[in-house]
């Protein structure tokens, strides 16, 4: 696995000095589009604890939400099943407008595995730190990388083993047109397992490309194709994403989505999440269609 | 990168065992907070080279190239690897485990982490272990079929030690979130070790479960005991030093035990560590009082040692104190007032010959003593424990009565079977009695139902036979099978410490010459689900008067040498050695079958037997169709030349998931023609040979028709021979007893009637499987059907498999005889599986207790009249009392369904649980009603009732099967 991800080492560097170096449009940003309450990026209803593999969105912002979701694991053949659902408290900050770092923590989380017998859990789920950063390269286009890291602080889910995860990725966002932005991430996730059998190390590659749909401005609409592999299989997973977004005037954003696997070892499992979110930063109240023409200039 | 994240990891986690997967690994060992001390302790581990290596006991089934671990107190057998036993899917599991020169009562404890197949552990790798003050065995390997889930167990022994100790580690080395119970599997079998569990309502109780209802059955306790209560025999204690509590369910057929259900993410894993003790009796007290200790010394728990005495209310008339279920103790903390289902069970005590007992108890809590005797509770008495240990002093139990019984045949005394039932419902409702509130009801219950003799109301004799007995009025019976008179001495008055003497006289009756009286399916202890000492086994074949036995204990080989020594069996019968290979591991048969199953169960004989061979001699018989079976078992030394297979109860329903039955697991539909061609559905499994085997699935030479003395599933297995005989499936119907011991079925009822040149004096083994296997059988549990007609060379011919074409003009001539005692109400004729003929009108004897009227109907019948007007046939004569009423409500061609509201019809209304119309034509349908047990205790109906227990008369013969066209039988229905 080493071997065959070692070639893209040289492109991932050369994109991180692209972000961390590159042009920054002072007034052009096509993050412009989002600096009201509509959530926007990749669709996040993770198949993987803490998000793991999950592409981050692009346009950091300030804000606030409460994201309650599941997991549907079925798997008939082998008679497992398991349902994951959790209430994560989300909060992230963008102190510059290419800038952002964001946490998480699953401050409830209930798992139940049923195969011959069953058990379940109630606790505290996992809790994630990250960060991203960003280079606008024009009005239409901005580029970013962005870090997470996983951390399993759900006592009585593990028990004497111990995995933290790490997320990298390289994110990019083109927007066309004002009311269609494409999104797309390619991304490194890996977890070590501390606990007294011989480490274990996990690692993977994930893809992400998707866009999303603003018909109108309290309204929009995201779909992804997410891959990943090499995580717990050669083909981990070939998935489609599917959000319905909405927003208030303002500030107020609300996103429902849903996870599908059509291929990979993860096939058997579905995710659905609902996430209510207060956007916390400079604002604008863009009208459809303009948003690639800011009314002022931003505040940062 | 990699390989220094990883050095970094391994520098900063202290490795644990074998979590690691190291080759050089070594679980550490475990319970270190446990220690014995003694003069002179050992311990040692090595294969098992010579038997004598093996231990003894009934249940003992090591084998040479085993692990055995020893100390100079216990001795464990560990299989070898390619030795599994029943539900583990390799060896390294414990098969045997007594105390040292002790007997053997352990049935098999295999380590798992659920109920499924992928949940039992697989190990392939053993390695021994010695050290100082340790000798130990450690097994690696993973959860069958899933190498990533690594699991590695340390058995241990150390000096003076009472037990095993026992550390298992596991790792999620997968991908997903999985449910362990991190746990031994204890496979009791049904009829053995009786589970006991310390807490509130519990003891002998415990919650009963399914399949789909397990988890509702788990519970917490600080130990689990596990006693049989037949001697000779050990006790044991699992109690774990990982945790002060362990979780688990419990039946009499399999207990799971261990750390609780968890989830375990991927990279997780558990260890669990525990001690396996032995005690020196029969009894769940031996154990409990080293779980005591364990416990003392485990977690600071005291106890102190409480006293007591039993003694009898007058004067019993022998002694029996100390044997049997004279009196038992159980132990709760509570009160006498406290409601049962509230008393905390503790222990359990049976008080030696003087009546004493003593056991371990936490001090400074109240106690409630309850004394069992027979069955019945006769006693309480309340004990407030201290700091220190005390004596509760005297409990009462009221003085028994004792039957002296002799049964003589034909003058002299001989091997009979002694049956007792209340003679009113007064002493019915005074006796009737349920061991532990365990197993099957008795009245009277006079020892352990599946003990040796007496057991449930059952008991052996030859000469005069004391046994005590219930103050009561009773109706004794005695028996020795069909061809021999019964005696019943009605109305016996047995008072308080009153000693009756019985004299029971039979006298033999003619059994068809040139016949062998044969039961081809028995199981002693050897069988996991049977705890029937050997020698009780033979005298109670010598009672039945069997002639020919097979021995078909599940998955070994068995001769009953013992007992055949023990007794004059050698000159009154022949054994031929077999088994019944039995499904424990379900697997999945066809790829896209949604679930896993197992074959059935099948007999196989002749088999040698080896005393010191794995499987005594058999084969290993899981994951394999029935030819593939065939196969092994040929190569382990089946004679399948002459030998015989037989397809077992075929449409059984299953039980925890285990298909007992062939034509369940292949969902045949007796409506449908059978699918000649493998096409991958379910029935076509029937009749295809699994790649690689040397038989087919359908390569078998007979099927049992009737299973069991109370014959509950004949008109199932009729219904399939007869579809079979339609399709051209030609295999001889038998009638076998499946008795697992004294009280569950009776030897020979049913039974074949062989006809063989061959005689018990001049036994050839060959000749008689070549006479089962020709079809020359009559099943029966008591009328004697013969049948025969003429061919067209004039040929007398009578029933077997070879076909023959009838004389133009043949007549069937029936004639049926039975013992007085044998109803026989009705003659059935059953041409291609229909019902041509039923006659009525018998002849029944003046006296069922006599000697005469043996002769019931000697009718001719025009073959013409019975058959169709063309094409070839197969005909049936049964004869017995008339068949219940039966409908096949689900449209499978199997009856499902009697006439269970006694409306005269049977329909939707007889269904469990339906209070409106399906809307359908076909519905799951339910129960099949079997026939009413009959009430006057003077009629002769009860008679037959009373010695064939809860059976109803039946015969039948093999078919006639009639080649009109000339162009070899091939079938009717196609």
């Amino acid at each position: 696995m080493t071997q065959r991800l070692d070639p893209v080492f040289p492109v991932l560097a050369a994109l991180a000095a692209l972000i961390a170096l590159g042009p920054r449009s002072a007034g052009a940003d096509p993050c412009r589009a989002f600096r009201y309450g509509m959530p926007t990026g990749p669709v996040l209803a993770p198949l993987l604890d803490g998000g793991l593999g999950r592409a981050h969105r692009v346009c950091g912002r300030s804000e606030v939400a409460v994201r309650g979701g599941g997991l549907l694991a079925i798997d008939k053949p082998d008679f497992y099943g398991r349902v994951t659902a959790g209430l994560n408290l989300e909060g992230s900050y963008a102190p510059t407008r290419t800038t952002e770092v964001f946490a998480g923590l699953e401050a409830l989380r209930f798992d139940t595995v049923i195969s011959s017998l069953a058990a379940s859990r109630l606790g505290l789920g996992h809790t994630y730190l990250g960060a991203a950063h960003r280079s606008v390269l024009g009005e239409r286009t901005s580029l970013g990388v962005n870090g997470k890291l996983v951390l399993p602080t759900a006592p009585g889910l593990y028990h004497n083993a111990w995995p933290v995860s790490l997320d990298l990725g390289f994110a990019g966002q083109f927007a066309p047109t004002g009311w269609l932005h494409f999104h797309g991430q390619i991304g490194l996730l890996a977890t070590v397992v501390a606990s007294r059998v011989a480490p274990s190390v996990r690692l993977g590659a994930a893809l992400t490309a998707g866009a999303e749909f603003l018909p109108i401005r309290r309204l929009a609409i995201a779909a992804d194709l997410h891959t990943m592999v090499g995580y717990t299989d050669v083909l981990d997973t070939v998935a489609g994403a599917v959000a319905l977004r909405t927003s208030g005037l303002r500030r107020f954003g609300l996103e429902l989505a849903g996870t599908v696997p059509f291929a990979g070892r993860l096939r058997t499992q579905a995710a659905v999440m609902l996430r209510a979110s207060v956007y916390l930063g400079p604002g604008t109240t863009p009208r459809h269609g303009h948003q690639r023409r800011p009314q002022r200039r931003p505040r940062r | 990168m990699l390989a220094a994240l990883s050095g970094l990891l391994a520098g900063a986690c202290a490795r644990e065992g074998c979590l690691g997967d190291e080759e050089d690994c070594t679980v550490p060992s475990p319970c270190e907070q446990l220690g014995f001390t003694c003069e002179g302790g050992s311990a040692e581990v090595r294969r098992v080279e010579r038997p004598e290596d093996l231990v003894e006991g009934l249940f003992a089934l090591g084998s040479i190239g085993d692990f055995r671990l020893a100390n100079d107190r216990v001795v464990a057998i560990v299989e070898a690897l390619d030795h599994p036993h029943y539900l583990a899917p390799s060896g390294g599991m414990l098969i045997d485990f007594t105390t040292l020169g002790g007997p053997d009562s352990m049935p098999h404890m295999s380590q798992v982490t659920g109920l499924l197949p992928g949940d039992a552990v697989y190990y392939d790798d053993a390695r021994m272990l010695e050290g100082d003050g340790f000798a130990a065995l450690q097994l690696r390997g993973h959860l069958a079929g899933q190498p990533a889930l690594r699991v590695a167990t340390r058995y241990e022994v150390r000096p003076c030690e009472p037990g095993l100790r026992i550390r298992t580690e596991i790792v999620n080395g997968g991908p997903e979130p999985l449910i362990w119970a991190l746990a031994d599997g204890f496979y009791w079998g049904g009829r053995r070790n009786l589970p006991f569990v310390p807490g509130e309502g519990r003891g002998f109780e415990h919650l009963s479960f399914g399949l789909t209802t397990v988890d509702e059955a788990f519970e917490d306790a600080p130990y689990l005991i596990a006693a049989t209560y037949t001697d000779p025999s050990v006790s044991y204690a699992h109690v774990m030093c990982s945790a002060r509590e362990m979780s688990g369910f419990h039946g009499v057929v399999v207990s799971v035990t261990g750390a609780p259900r968890q989830i375990v993410m991927p990279g997780d894993y558990l260890v669990s560590e525990r001690f396996l003790a032995v005690g020196d009796d029969s009894g769940v007290s031996s154990a409990a009082d080293i779980a005591m200790e364990l416990r003392r010394q485990l977690f600071d728990e005291p106890f102190v040692t409480l006293r007591g005495q039993v003694k009898v209310d007058g004067v019993d008339p022998n002694a029996y104190l100390g044997a049997g279920l004279r009196a038992s103790v159980l132990v709760s903390r509570g009160t006498t007032d406290t409601p049962d289902d509230e008393r905390d069970r503790v222990t359990h005590a049976a008080p030696d010959a003087d009546g004493n007992f003593a056991v371990r108890v936490r001090p400074s809590a109240s106690y409630v003593l309850e004394v069992e005797a027979y069955g019945q509770r006769v006693d309480e008495l309340d004990v407030e424990v201290g700091a220190d240990d005390i004596d509760a002093g005297p409990l009462t139990i009221p003085a028994v009565g004792q039957l002296t019984v002799d049964v003589t045949v034909d003058g002299a005394s001989d091997h009979a079977q002694v049956i007792v039932y209340p003679a009113d419902d007064l002493t019915d409702g005074r006796v009737r009695g349920r061991m532990f509130k365990k197993f099957d009801e008795c009245a009277p219950l006079l020892g352990h139902p599946h003990g040796g003799a007496p057991a449930c109301n059952r008991v052996l004799v030859q000469g005069p036979t004391m046994f005590a007995i219930p103050p009561g009025r009773y109706d004794v019976f005695a028996t020795v099978g069909p061809f021999a008179t019964i005696a019943r001495a009605r109305q016996v008055e047995v008072g308080p410490g009153a000693s009756v003497d019985l004299d029971l006289a039979l006298t033999s009756l003619p059994q068809p010459p040139g016949t062998l009286s044969a039961d081809l399916h028995v199981h002693g202890a050897s069988s996991v689900d049977s705890a029937v000492p050997e020698v009780d086994r033979v005298r109670a074949f010598l009672a039945a008067r069997v002639q020919v036995i097979v021995s078909t204990d599940h998955d070994v080989v068995s001769d009953y040498a013992e007992g055949i020594a023990a007794t004059d069996a050698a000159a009154r019968m022949r054994l031929i050695t077999g088994t019944e290979s039995t499904g424990d591991i379900p697997f999945k048969l066809l790829p896209d079958l949604p679930y896993p199953q197992v074959i059935g169960h099948w007999n196989l004989w002749p088999i040698p037997y080896r005393p010191a061979a794995p499987w005594r001699g058999a084969a290993w018989d899981e994951l394999a169709e029935p030819g593939t079976l065939f196969t092994r078992m040929r190569d382990a030394g089946w004679d399948a030349g002459t030998g015989v297979a037989q397809l077992n109860h075929p449409l059984d329903s299953a039980n925890l998931g285990r298909d007992l039955g062939w034509g369940r697991t292949v969902h045949l539909n007796l409506l449908d023609p059978l699918v000649r061609v493998f096409d991958h559905s379910p029935a076509s499994l029937f009749l295809r040979t699994p790649p690689g085997a040397r038989f087919g699935n359908a390569d078998y030479h007979a099927q049992e028709v009737m299973n069991g003395t109370a014959n509950r599933g004949f008109l199932l297995y009729r219904a399939m021979w007869f579809y079979l005989l339609n399709e051209g499936v030609v295999r001889t119907g038998t009638a076998n007893s499946d008795s697992h011991g004294l009280s569950d079925g009776i030897i020979g009822s049913p039974r074949n009637l062989v006809t063989t040149p061959t005689t018990v004096a001049d036994f050839d083994a060959v000749a008689f499987n070549r006479a089962v296997r020709a079809g020359n059988v009559l099943g029966t549990n008591g009328p004697i059907v013969h049948v025969e007609t003429t061919d067209q060379t004039g040929t007398v011919r009578g029933p077997g498999l070879q076909s023959f074409a009838p004389a133009a003009d043949a007549r069937l001539h029936i004639t049926v005889q039975a013992a007085p005692w044998v109803p026989v109400d009705e003659v059935r004729v059953i041409v291609n599986g229909e019902l041509v003929r039923s006659i009525a009108a018998l002849q029944h004897p003046a006296d069922p207790l006599g000697t005469g009227g043996l002769l019931r109907l000697d009718t001719e019948l025009a073959l013409a009249d019975l058959l169709p007007a063309s094409g070839d046939a197969w005909l049936v004569v049964e004869a017995g009392a008339p068949l219940v009423p039966h409908a096949d409500l689900d449209c499978d061609g199997i009856p499902d369904t009697g006439d269970n509201n006694h409306d005269g019809e049977v329909d939707w209304r007889d269904v469990d649980g339906l209070t409106t119309r399906p809307s359908g034509a076909c519905f799951p349908g339910g129960p099949l009603a079997q026939p009413e047990p009959p009430t006057d205790r003077d009629s002769s109906a009860y008679l037959f009732w009373a010695v064939v227990a809860a059976g109803y008369p039946v015969a039948f013969t093999n078919p006639l099967v009639l080649d009109r066209d000339g162009g070899g039988f091939q079938g009717v229905a196609r």
